[in-house]
């Protein structure tokens, strides 16, 4: 039934972004890694707030109890949880420096909030889309090794 | 009147007791300590460790160490353990042929059937009736490949399931006009080979896959005769319990579970010999053992993991002992069958099967341990007449009947690390003991191997504490099903996860196993060892072997502090009519304290008032 869907009682159980001054190409990655997670999602332009207040006024309003924040202009992105104290979200980014990927484990955070599922801190391995020789070198210089070993070691089994 | 110290080192901890003795047959116990040993059992560096526990004892009595009358030392029973795995079966993929992995989140339901190809292939074949399974490497966006999928897909080709190698599956999925079942963070993509006949299988949430679990629908899909199918079995096997599967078939596949040959264990009794191979399993060498029973030596064959244990302990043993390693023999082992999960040679997505493995424990046990040679340099140390005074079952004995509520015929058991002992003093004051391979280090390694951890000190933090799982970021629901509240938030890298709750705090465990499996392994693990190795040991020593003879068992020593422990032994011991339960040593110190109480009385009971 169509109640009164105004903003502030607007209730459904999504995970709700609230965003000032940052363009959708800037939000899709954090879409995105809810969608994985199977989480459903929205994002709210508004007119003004720090993104760590943003996030809790975003987790306090969805049922889901999760929220993100997202400032433009501050550059930083927050993800809040209600039961959290409103100084103190779960975690920040600031968007400036953070690549794609960092956005998309945000947003698999937010739905593995959720879920209650043991949550992602390590990037996943690149395949070299986007930046990919720094990918490899710089930030997943340790599994690239060891993948390198593993491949090795396999090999010399067979021999 | 005079102070006495009664010394227990043991291969853990040190033990003190501190009594003032009036008369023969009267102490009275005025204070006790427990430090870690320091060093191996025996050895001189025990000292350090001794003389910490005595300050830590005489410190709130105010009285000094040279006030003490005599120390008092065990004469240490020398037991040391060792344990060992030695795996027997594994599955071995040489061309690729199947991944089975639990992507957390797989998309797409349901079973495609097709030739595998490469998704930048799509664009070169035409329609017809034939059916396909895409590849969609890393290198590719989400966006771009379901675009992809969707013009072949109005091209009229029949595309029933995908291999994606990021965890890409449900945004795929969910851009496609057709959903199909696809899995996803299959990490070696590269090594899929292309144009054969493959299936995919997805299952719904909360479910598992059914019909690439077993041979029959493998054999359906792939036209396979009764010799293949026959091969396929252990793909089956290692896929059942998974919520996606693909299984692919390549000409020259091959999958096969190998037995690994582990050599073989020679029994020699005081009667015959008897040779049983390690693979045979944990039965069939328990068996032999207790056929060639009482045991003289046990040999392993040279090579293997059980050969290198039995060296090792027998060398450790050698050196403690100053015996050539010619003299010490092995004399009793345990053997338990186990599961060891191990990541298939040639697997596509890092998976895992289980392997049959088999752990091993072993136990020496000679005459004497050097521990005049301690007693000298511990006098040396602290200028107070230090004597070996008693021999340690006899003690521990006596110490136990200090629980109230015990008389003999009462039998002691302690669950040590490296080996199980018991004894058993019977109503004539008559006093046997023995000593079994297998105990708490060989629970860890069991714990450890199961659940694949490869980690010791986290196998030991489980087999030692219950485990919760974090559930929200403010509470914990206990492995009993209680529930914790907590005022702080908890870490983020606790948050969803099965915690083992430490004594530093809950440490997160990697595995996405179910705390129910955890649990349910470290119990097992439990029951192979410790309630297995009590009855070995109890049949033993008891009257005629027979355990119901025996109307007291008591756990002594820091396995009797378990959480779980003493209830298996109790309610495997509850049939025999035995009461059994945790010793508390003068009725204060619980399990603890038993053979360096067991010191001070046995010295009382010959005291003479001159000596004092």
């Amino acid at each position: 039934m169509a109640e009164n869907s105004s903003m502030a009682d607007d209730r459904r159980p999504v995970v709700r972004i609230m965003t000032l001054q940052v363009s959708a190409q800037e939000a899709m990655p954090i879409l995105w890694g809810l969608e994985e997670e199977g989480i459903p999602a929205e994002i709210q332009e508004v007119s003004g707030g720090g993104a760590v207040i943003l996030a809790k006024q975003a987790a306090d309003m969805s049922p889901l109890n999760v929220g993100i924040g997202m400032n433009g202009a501050e550059g930083m992105v927050a993800l809040h949880h209600r039961d959290l104290p409103a100084e103190k979200p779960l975690f920040t980014l600031t968007m400036k420096d953070v690549r794609a990927v960092q956005f998309r484990i945000l947003g698999a955070n937010a739905a593995r909030l959720v879920k209650g599922e043991p949550l992602v801190f390590q990037e996943p391995l690149s395949y070299g889309e986007v930046s990919h020789s720094e990918d490899l070198l710089h930030n997943d210089s340790n599994e690239f090794v060891d993948l390198i070993v593993r491949v090795v070691l396999e090999l010399l089994a067979k021999e | 009147m005079a102070y006495i110290a009664g010394v227990d080192v043991g291969n853990n901890t040190t033990e003190v007791a501190i009594a003032q003795v009036k008369g023969k047959g009267d102490a009275r116990f005025l204070s006790s300590a427990m430090v870690s040993t320091v060093g191996i059992k025996g050895t001189l560096s025990n000292v350090m460790g001794i003389i910490e526990a005595l300050d830590q004892a005489l410190k709130p009595l105010e009285i000094k160490r040279k006030d003490l009358s005599v120390v008092l030392l065990n004469e240490a029973t020398p037991v040391i353990g060792d344990i060992a795995m030695e795996t027997i079966t594994e599955t071995v993929i040489t061309e690729s042929a199947m991944i089975g992995h639990n992507p957390s989140t797989p998309g797409g339901q349901g079973l495609g059937l097709g030739r595998t190809i490469g998704l930048h292939q799509l664009d070169s074949i035409s329609a017809n009736e034939e059916q396909w399974i895409v590849i969609i490497p890393g290198t590719v966006d989400f966006r771009a490949a379901a675009v992809q999928l969707n013009r072949a897909h109005s091209m009229g080709l029949r595309i029933t399931g995908g291999i994606v190698q990021k965890d890409d599956g449900v945004l795929i999925n969910n851009r496609l006009h057709k959903p199909i079942p696809m899995v996803d963070e299959v990490k070696y993509i590269d090594r899929v080979p292309v144009q054969m006949p493959a299936a995919v299988e997805v299952a719904g949430p909360g479910r598992t896959i059914e019909k690439l679990s077993n041979p029959y629908d493998i054999a359906t899909l792939f036209h396979l005769d009764p010799e293949q199918t026959r091969q396929i079995v252990p793909i089956a096997r290692a896929l059942m319990g998974t919520r996606s599967a693909v299984v692919i078939k390549t000409p020259k596949g091959d999958i096969e579970e190998r037995r690994i040959p582990a050599g073989k264990i020679t029994l020699i009794g005081h009667r015959q010999k008897a040779e049983v191979p390690v693979e045979e399993g944990a039965d069939a060498i328990m068996a032999k053992v207790a056929e060639v029973y009482p045991l003289e030596e046990i040999q392993a064959e040279r090579g293997t993991n059980v050969g290198g244990m039995f060296e090792q302990v027998r060398k450790v043993m050698a050196d403690l002992t100053d015996q050539p390693v010619s003299a010490v023999r092995v004399q009793d082992i345990l053997a338990v069958d186990t599961l060891k999960p191990q990541q298939v040679l040639g697997s596509l997505a890092g998976e895992y099967a289980l392997g049959n493995a088999v752990g091993l424990a072993a136990m020496v046990e000679t005459h004497k341990l050097p521990m005049q040679r301690l007693a000298r340099k511990l006098e040396e140390e602290i200028m107070v007449p230090t004597v070996v005074g008693g021999v340690e079952a006899e003690m521990a004995i006596r110490g136990a009947l200090t629980t109230p509520g015990t008389k003999p015929p009462m039998a002691i058991v302690d669950l040590g690390g490296g080996s199980t002992d018991a004894s058993l003093i019977t109503e004539a004051c008559e006093i046997r003991s023995t000593h079994l391979a297998g105990a708490g280090d060989m629970v860890t390694l069991l714990i450890d191997t199961e659940l694949g951890l490869e980690d010791r000190e986290l196998a030991e933090n489980i087999k030692k504490y219950p485990l919760a799982k974090v559930e929200t970021l403010f509470h914990m629901r206990h492995e009993d099903g209680s529930v914790q509240f907590f005022h702080e938030p908890l870490d983020p890298r606790l948050f969803g996860r099965v915690v083992v709750l430490g004594e530093n705090g809950p440490i997160p465990l990697e595995t996405r196993e179910l705390l129910a499996k955890i649990v349910a392994v470290r119990q097992q693990a439990k029951k192979k060892v410790f309630v297995r190795n009590a009855l070995r040991a109890l049949e033993k020593v008891a009257p005629a072997g027979n355990i119901r003879l025996i109307s007291f068992v008591v756990l002594v020593g820091g396995s009797g502090l378990d959480f779980e422990i003493p209830k298996m032994i109790s309610d495997a011991l509850f049939e025999y009519g035995v009461v059994t339960g945790r010793a508390n040593v003068r009725g204060i110190e619980g399990p603890r304290n038993a053979v360096a109480t067991g010191l001070v009385l046995a010295y009382a009971e010959g005291w003479i008032e001159t000596n004092g």
